[in-house]
């Protein structure tokens, strides 16, 4: 018998993340790299250690092989513990009836047996494409106050972004009255973040009706939360007021490592007391040449820089060759760059080879045509060189 | 391998690295930007598949503790064997501090004797390279020897006594220098590869006669008597025995080839982690040709230097030609030249720190200027 847990953490981490294109060919969204040397599901997990949420269940989908040896045994967060620690828990087959994950609320539901082992009185619902620092024990906390049934973390939102986020409107105690999923006119600016505390009964009571409904698409925010606010469940809005960051798109996921270089920025990777771990590879520290020129730049362990580079995030084991320069771009690890190339607002992916004289994007007021951000992806060669225009993803 | 090692995280001899050296064993001084000086015989045995290390420690081990932990980042915290840290008071034979190598085997036999692999590996922990043990183990094999050790051709020291070996690798000679005169010649580097059973027997042999120094007393006296064989360490190694030889060989990572000899050539150095975030430079940095570890946030002017993890270097700083230590402050306008400065090291507005090349200024740990 495994010890009883006060809350165990749900990770949904099975999303396909179609809108990162080819960052996501060959991983699962949450081990998309992030920030010059995390990989994004480090911060969920990092928020969970560090808010004494012990036991965490990362359920996993879609190519789950990057992600899977990335957690291994949870080492690197703390998690490698006798009771609780880190599980991966991919779909599988139960007899006849096993099956692929069909919605957010279904794969929970699949694994209410790894709950009921753990016994918790809260189970605690995260997603893995959000960038923020949040300490969940005060949210468990709240909910405990407000006696809750389901507590969901809001964040304050524009009027014209609410219409992309499910929205919740609340009476004046931010008790819940209505949830709206991305509504074309918004009544309130409350934007869930897609983060749940649930009263463990209560889940798995809504789940087991959820799953007996052929008519639902088994989905939190169109199916769940609804039907318990149907049933006149207690809900509650928890205000949440730090950065937060979904990094979903190109765009946002590029916007998000360039955050990271501004100083005022509130995000603090660098506090002692809530720090952010990710796994490490045995690496040097890096190397700056007599050539290059380094400013307004994160720069991460074993880089060899030998060119100029302004505004980028560079990710481990990178080499950027002489006279290359280099703006608004980030580099994720293990990438050689030649000499002579020009990169500019520009996400090079994993392993990528950019050989020398390559011109990858262009600064907006540059380009005529339409303008976006470029993408190499993973292991992708751009030949000595050869153009890539704005926007464009190889 | 079918081999265990003991490493002395100090050479009892008078091997220091000044004031680097006075809270600390010569295994734990911090190298290269992220490293300590016993991370690099560690990821070579690591490499080599070596299942049990044992380290001697005498005093000042607290941040040796500290850094190797329990084995964790070296993969050496295992079910059977794995890291051992063996202090001064381990066992009922160790009634005083061990005076040198052959009393402090003598309070660890049984943790020799209770090592299963057949074959023993010792060896110092100031020497930075990158050691081959399976081609020692191997060797020693082939050869039928009783010791293999390693030897490099350097400058001879004063005081240091050179070996000769004959074409099979055999020692058959020594010789004393009381002079450094300017050559070059073959030196015994403190790695040996023996049998368990050799060792057993040979500490008892040390401890009757009363010899201290495995090189002095036993390698290049008693060769005619054991088959005593040495092997040639190519490529980049430094001994570390002093604060010059320090300097030096920090500085020799600043080369290219060296780096990648000793960081590229194979074996991870491996080290323990620490989760720092990656460096941020700002608008004014300047870095020129510098070796530069993660946690750091540089705003100023650094060139020809070894930065330790979470240094801050201010806007208007100028750093040159030195090594700056884990989480130093470094404020503004600010200029630091040929400096060795230890960690937590904290300097306001404009200090004016200069040493020379050839006896860099060394500030000790924790001084706020």
């Amino acid at each position: 018998m495994i010890a009883k847990k006060e809350m165990v953490a749900m990770l949904l981490a099975g999303g396909a993340g179609n809108r990162l294109y080819v960052l996501t060919k060959e991983r699962a969204k949450p081990a998309v790299p992030f920030g010059g040397k995390y990989k994004i599901i480090d911060f969920p997990i990092s928020n969970c250690v560090n808010s004494s949420v012990d036991t965490v269940g990362v359920l996993t989908q879609y190519q789950p092989l990057e992600l899977n040896t990335y957690i291994g045994n949870g080492q690197p967060w703390d998690l490698d513990r006798m009771y609780g620690g880190v599980h991966i828990l991919p779909p599988y087959l139960a007899g006849a009836t096993g099956e692929w994950y069909k919605g957010t609320a279904n794969a929970i539901y699949q694994n209410l047996h790894f709950l009921d082992q753990y016994d918790p009185e809260y189970v605690l619902v995260l997603s893995g494409d959000h960038i923020y620092k949040m300490d969940y024990a005060k949210m468990l906390q709240y909910h405990k106050e407000k006696d809750a049934d389901l507590t969901i973390a809001v964040l304050n939102v524009t009027m014209e972004e609410a219409s992309r986020f499910g929205i919740l409107n609340t009476n004046p105690d931010l008790s819940v009255y209505e949830f709206e999923e991305k509504p074309a006119k918004p009544k309130s600016t409350n934007a869930s973040m897609g983060i749940y505390i649930f009263n463990y009964k209560k889940l798995k009571e809504y789940l087991i009706k959820d799953e007996e409904n052929p008519a639902s698409s088994n989905d939190f925010g169109k199916d769940v939360i609804p039907a318990m606010l149907n049933d006149k469940c207690k809900l509650f809005a928890y205000p949440f007021d730090g950065y937060w960051k979904d990094v979903g798109t190109i765009d946002s996921l590029w916007e998000a490592n360039m955050d990271l270089l501004n100083p005022r920025l509130p995000l603090n990777l660098s506090d002692p007391l809530w720090r952010i771990y990710s796994r490490h590879n045995a690496t040097t520290p890096h190397y700056i040449d007599e050539t290059a020129k380094v400013t307004d730049s994160i720069i991460s362990s074993a880089c060899e820089i030998y060119g100029n580079v302004s505004q980028s995030v560079i990710f481990a084991n990178t080499t950027v060759g002489e006279n290359t320069e280099m703006e608004y771009s980030v580099i994720m690890p293990n990438v050689k760059i030649g000499k002579n190339a020009k990169i500019q607002y520009a996400i090079i992916a994993d392993d990528a080879v950019i050989e020398d004289g390559a011109i990858i994007g262009a600064a907006p007021q540059d380009y005529d045509g339409e303008w976006g951000i470029a993408v190499i992806g993973q292991g992708a060669v751009i030949k000595s060189g050869q153009v890539v225009l704005p926007k464009q993803i190889v | 391998m079918n081999a265990f090692s003991i490493l002395f995280s100090d050479t009892f001899n008078y091997d220091r690295i000044g004031e680097l050296t006075k809270n600390r064993n010569l295994a734990s001084v911090p190298f290269g930007g992220r490293y300590r000086l016993i991370d690099f015989v560690l990821s070579s045995l690591v490499k080599a598949r070596v299942p049990n290390v044992g380290v001697i420690t005498r005093n000042n081990y607290s941040s040796l503790v500290d850094h190797l932990g329990s084995g964790k980042d070296w993969d050496l915290d295992r079910k059977n064997g794995g890291l051992k840290i063996l202090t001064p008071f381990a066992n009922n034979l160790g009634n005083s501090y061990s005076k040198n190598k052959f009393e402090a085997l003598n309070s660890i036999k049984t943790y020799i004797r209770h090592n299963l692999p057949e074959y023993a590996i010792l060896a110092d922990t100031n020497i930075v390279c990158n050691i081959d043990f399976q081609k020692m183990v191997k060797f020693h094999q082939e050869t039928n020897a009783d010791v293999v050790c390693l030897y490099k051709k350097r400058d001879v020291y004063e005081g240091s006594t050179s070996i000769q070996v004959n074409e099979n690798g055999q020692i058959n000679g020594s010789r004393y220098h009381g002079i450094a005169n300017g050559e070059q010649d073959n030196f015994v580097l403190k790695v040996y590869v023996m049998k368990k059973s050799f060792l057993l027997n040979l500490i008892d042999t040390g401890i009757t006669y009363g010899w201290e120094e495995f090189n002095r007393d036993f390698i290049t006296k008693q060769f005619s008597t054991y088959r005593i064989f040495a092997m040639e360490q190519t490529g980049y190694c430094k001994v570390l025995r002093n604060i010059n030889d320090y300097y030096r060989a920090n500085m020799d990572l600043l080369n290219p080839e060296i780096r990648r000899e000793i960081f590229q050539s194979g074996t991870n150095i491996l080290t323990k982690i620490k989760d720092s975030v990656p460096t941020m430079y700002g608008s004014h940095s300047q870095i020129k040709n510098s070796l530069i570890a993660d946690g750091c946030k540089i705003d100023g002017t650094v060139e020809n230097c070894v930065i330790f993890r979470g240094v801050h270097i201010k806007k208007g700083a100028v750093v040159k030609n030195s090594i700056i230590m884990q989480d130093a402050e470094i404020s503004e306008n600010c200029q630091i030249t040929n400096v060795i400065a230890d960690k937590n090291m904290s300097l306001n507005e404009g200090v004016v720190l200069t040493g020379s090349e050839s006896f860099p200024f060394i500030i000790s740990k924790n001084t706020k200027i």
